[in-house]
């Protein structure tokens, strides 16, 4: 089996189960389940890293994405408590009229770039080293108003999410 | 060699599986994992044209695009615990305030 | 003084005008009369100057700066003071000071001081605009803007309906003369392509003999323009048929009338047709109208003063009496003699107007004679005053109404027009009337007794220093001031009149007028002192004629329907209710009742829900990437 196949049959198969999984997460009764589907995509998608020599990203995915993101949702659906109502739908009401609408988009993408080439220099295995010097030397400035960002963040979701005085409640 | 356009289309399907499910869905909480799913294609496509450009950029532009969507996804989070403690409000089609 | 600061003239009054109207609520009533005063104190100083300039033989000619630049129409703003101008200015300035300084008394403590200033300022001025001008527009200009302030003079005290009713009255009936004013200039501008004085005059001889065709009849052009221009002098000098805004003019301050309708604006139309005689002087159509209707007025206004009680109106029709003997002596082309009558009239018509102020102050504004009687007693100097304007108008010999009536009365006799004798005929008669109702308003309301009740009476006092100084000035105007020969002074500008007659025939002329004169005045003694009793016992035997006489022929009611009603009504039916209230008030309430519903049609997009948003959001990004493939 020659390299290429190889990679081919892996591609398939991330293709196919990612595929799986995003349609699970949005079908899927169970906000729990959404949660766990959500979680092997994730993990899904670090792999895809992996093939694409990234492997900084990989790690940063796993670490941020799982660890930080994922772990939120658990926490939020947690404190929610929200109660399973069976009966109620779990559709829009306009759930035909955003199909056909995504059906469009994509087939409106797909035109874009199936005239995409291919070129053959591909990137060489990285160091992190150089990551690390693009980001203080090139994008120094969008890296400090990252920082920024997530201050405002961190600030922003406390204080919208906090509970209300006794008096207000 | 996986052709690029492979890629591609692998982002744009999940980025478009991403979209319906966000429209169709009524749970707030599920909305916002399928903003989850659209990010990370996006991230996939970032990626895949770093490869093959062999350039870094694209790299640090995931890097950049994660750290962003982590701070959304937790205002969003915010908000939604707000919306459902205060309000009351467990699904989308129930926020009408703003209609006109 | 150098000819380019002869434009003060016209500043100071321009300059108390604008400072009076902007600041005047603020500060204290006192300084704006002090403004007002001395700006036309200013404007008195600098026309002496230009007088005596004018008077060792200069003409002053000066543009100040082009106005309108239009193909072959080039009008300038600039002034001309030749001896015409000259004459007008020493009677605007002089009078209109000692008018002013009249008023200080008279207005006193009226909320409307400032105000009452400022008008006064701008009136001085648009009239300095009028007889300073060197073209037609100006002329117009000022026109209209005399117009402008006597309407602002008379409807002073507009909360009172009479007031506000006679000044509108005033404008609109002016602009019936106007629009025929404005006619004339536009005629005369297609014909000879010029305005200003110099070039209309060298141009007009050209156009003898030329007609225009109107509705398919030949007119003779230069009669056309010039009985055109005459509308405007009709309506603004009040002759017959636009004279009724005059009486009602009354309503204004006092003082108003004595400036406006006695010494200036009125005498306006007079001025127009001196100051573009030579234009009159090539039809004689034109003379012939201008001399009848001055005539037919002079009498028909007299008749009408006979019988009226109100001491201002009298007043009135004696000054459209007098000004119809100014347009007999244009009628028969003695300009200047017209002119002169101007100057002495303004001093001796201003003088019985303030008299008639003076009294109004002392019998707190009761103007009826009827109710006053014995006043010379205590208004000694508004007497005597009084008795000198009247012996001046009725022709007395000696003061300077003799020298002025009689030069006209001298040249209509002489001229060889064939209606001159006509009009010296009633010319004559006019003087006995005008000496008769003249000497009944002060014999009826100084001697006799006093016809109201004794506080009233107790009431009455002399004028305060500040009005009495300038009735004595104007009586001792009225006296000296005919010795000045203005027709000879004017001899350049209009020419001298050629006289068919000889010296015997003016020594008849002269005595005939003195006799008239005194004939008059020996009527009202014997009517009022003598046997006061007669005029009632006239009047009632003389019963129809007396009652047309008091209600003024009727005209007022005359035009009242025959126009005014008319115009009321489609002005009501058409113009207000389809027009005003269809037409345009749907478009203005319409098109924001269409913004409205498309708005409210157009809200119904957003149902509120999200991802509905998130669609629209979509489909644009797919019309996005539909136009980027399509490239």
């Amino acid at each position: 089996m020659n390299p290429p196949i190889i990679e081919q049959i892996f591609f398939i198969y991330f293709f196919i189960s990612l595929s799986f999984l995003s349609l699970s997460v949005i079908i899927s009764k169970n906000i729990m389940h959404s949660t766990f589907f959500l979680l092997i995509f994730l993990l899904h998608v670090a792999a895809l890293f992996l093939f694409l020599n990234a492997e900084f990203l990989m790690v940063i995915q796993i670490i941020v994405y799982v660890g930080g993101v994922l772990a939120l949702f658990v926490f939020a659906i947690m404190v929610m408590n929200i109660k399973e109502e069976f009966r109620h739908k779990k559709f829009v009401k306009f759930a035909g009229a955003g199909l056909i609408t995504g059906f469009l988009f994509f087939i409106g993408i797909y035109l874009f770039i199936k005239g995409a080439k291919t070129p053959q220099e591909t990137l060489p295995p990285v160091d992190v080293n150089l990551i690390g010097r693009l980001l203080y030397s090139y994008y120094l400035l969008p890296f400090e108003i990252l920082s920024l960002v997530l201050l405002v963040a961190l600030v922003g979701g406390i204080i919208i999410a906090k509970k209300l005085p006794r008096e207000e409640r | 060699m996986i052709p690029l356009n492979w890629y591609l289309i692998l982002s744009s399907t999940l980025f478009t599986i991403g979209l319906v499910g966000f429209i169709v869905r009524k749970d707030l909480i599920v909305m916002l994992m399928c903003l989850e799913i659209m990010f990370n294609a996006v991230n996939i496509s970032f990626a895949s044209f770093s490869y093959y450009n062999a350039s870094l950029t694209g790299q640090i532009f995931v890097l950049f695009s994660i750290a962003v969507a982590a701070c959304e996804t937790a205002i969003g989070l915010a908000i939604v615990l707000a919306l459902v403690r205060n309000m009351r409000i467990n699904h989308s089609d129930e926020i009408t305030n703003l209609r006109g | 003084m150098d000819e380019r600061y002869y434009i003060l003239i016209l500043l100071f009054p321009l300059a108390g005008f604008l400072f009076n109207i902007i600041v005047g609520r603020f500060i204290r009533p006192k300084w704006t009369s002090w403004v007002g005063v001395m700006s036309i104190f200013g404007s008195a100083i600098v026309s002496m100057f230009a007088i005596f300039d004018v008077m060792s033989g200069k003409t002053i000619e000066y543009n100040v700066y082009t106005w309108i630049l239009s193909q072959d129409l080039k009008i300038n703003f600039g002034y001309l003071i030749d001896q015409l101008t000259a004459v007008m200015l020493f009677v605007v300035c002089f009078v209109g000071w000692l008018i002013h300084i009249y008023s200080v008394g008279y207005m006193h403590g009226d909320p409307g001081y400032p105000r009452y200033f400022a008008y006064l300022n701008l009136f001085v001025f648009s009239m300095l605009m009028l007889v300073m001008g060197n073209n037609l527009v100006q002329l117009y200009f000022g026109w209209e803007a005399v117009g402008l302030c006597s309407y602002f003079l008379i409807g002073f005290w507009y909360e009172k309906k009479s007031a506000a009713d006679a000044g509108k009255k005033a404008f609109i009936v002016n602009r019936v003369g106007d629009f025929g004013f404005a006619l004339g200039i536009f005629l005369l501008f297609v014909s000879v392509y010029a305005l200003n004085y110099s070039e209309v005059f060298h141009k007009i001889p050209f156009l003898q003999g030329k007609t225009i065709n109107i509705l398919g009849w030949d007119v003779d052009l230069i009669t056309l323009i010039a009985l055109l221009l005459f509308c405007g002098a009709v309506g603004k000098s009040a002759q017959i048929p636009l004279y009724v805004w005059l009486p009602d003019a009354m309503e204004g301050p006092t003082p108003v009338s004595a400036l406006i309708h006695a010494a200036t604006m009125v005498t306006a139309g007079v001025f127009m047709v001196a100051r573009l005689n030579p234009l009159y002087g090539l039809s004689d159509t034109a003379l012939a109208v201008v001399g009848i209707i001055g005539g037919i007025t002079s009498l028909f206004a007299a008749t009408i003063g006979l019988v009226q009680r109100d001491m201002k109106r009298i007043i009135a029709y004696s000054t459209i009496s007098q000004i119809g003997y100014m347009f007999v002596a244009c009628g028969v082309a003695a300009y200047g003699a017209g002119v002169f009558h101007l100057y002495t009239h303004a001093f001796f018509k201003a003088l019985l107007f303030l008299c008639a102020g003076s009294v109004m102050h002392a019998m707190s504004g009761e103007l009826d004679i009827y109710k006053m009687g014995g006043l010379r007693r205590k208004m000694p100097v508004t007497y005597i005053t009084f008795l000198i304007a009247a012996l001046t108008i009725s022709g007395v010999p000696g003061l300077s109404g003799f020298f002025s009536k009689d030069e006209i009365l001298w040249f209509a006799f002489s001229s060889g027009k064939p209606y001159g004798k006509f009009l010296w005929a009633i010319g004559t008669i006019t003087a006995t009337l005008t000496a008769f109702y003249t000497f009944r308003i002060l014999f009826v309301a100084f001697h006799g007794k006093f016809r109201g009740s004794v506080e009233d009476f107790k009431h009455v006092h002399e004028s305060p220093l500040i009005m009495t100084i300038p009735l004595v000035v104007l009586a001792i105007g009225s006296v000296l001031v005919g010795y000045f020969s203005v027709p000879h002074f004017l001899e350049p500008i209009v020419g001298k009149v050629s006289v068919m007659a000889n010296y015997a025939q003016e020594r008849f002329v002269m005595i005939i007028s003195i006799i008239a004169g005194i004939s008059g005045i020996m009527i009202a003694w014997y009517m009022y002192i003598v046997k006061p009793q007669l005029p009632e016992r006239l009047a009632k035997t003389f019963q129809g004629i007396y009652k047309v006489l008091w209600n003024k022929y009727y005209v007022d009611e005359a035009y009242s329907f025959l126009f005014v009603k008319p115009t009321i009504w489609f002005a009501d039916k058409f113009i207000e209710r389809f027009t005003d209230i269809r037409i345009i008030e749907g478009i203005v309430n319409g098109i924001p009742k269409l913004c409205y519903n498309a708005g409210l049609w157009a809200r119904r997009i957003h149902k509120g829900y999200l991802q509905q948003y998130a669609i629209f959001m979509i489909i644009g990004i797919c019309i996005f990437i539909l136009i980027l493939l399509s490239r």
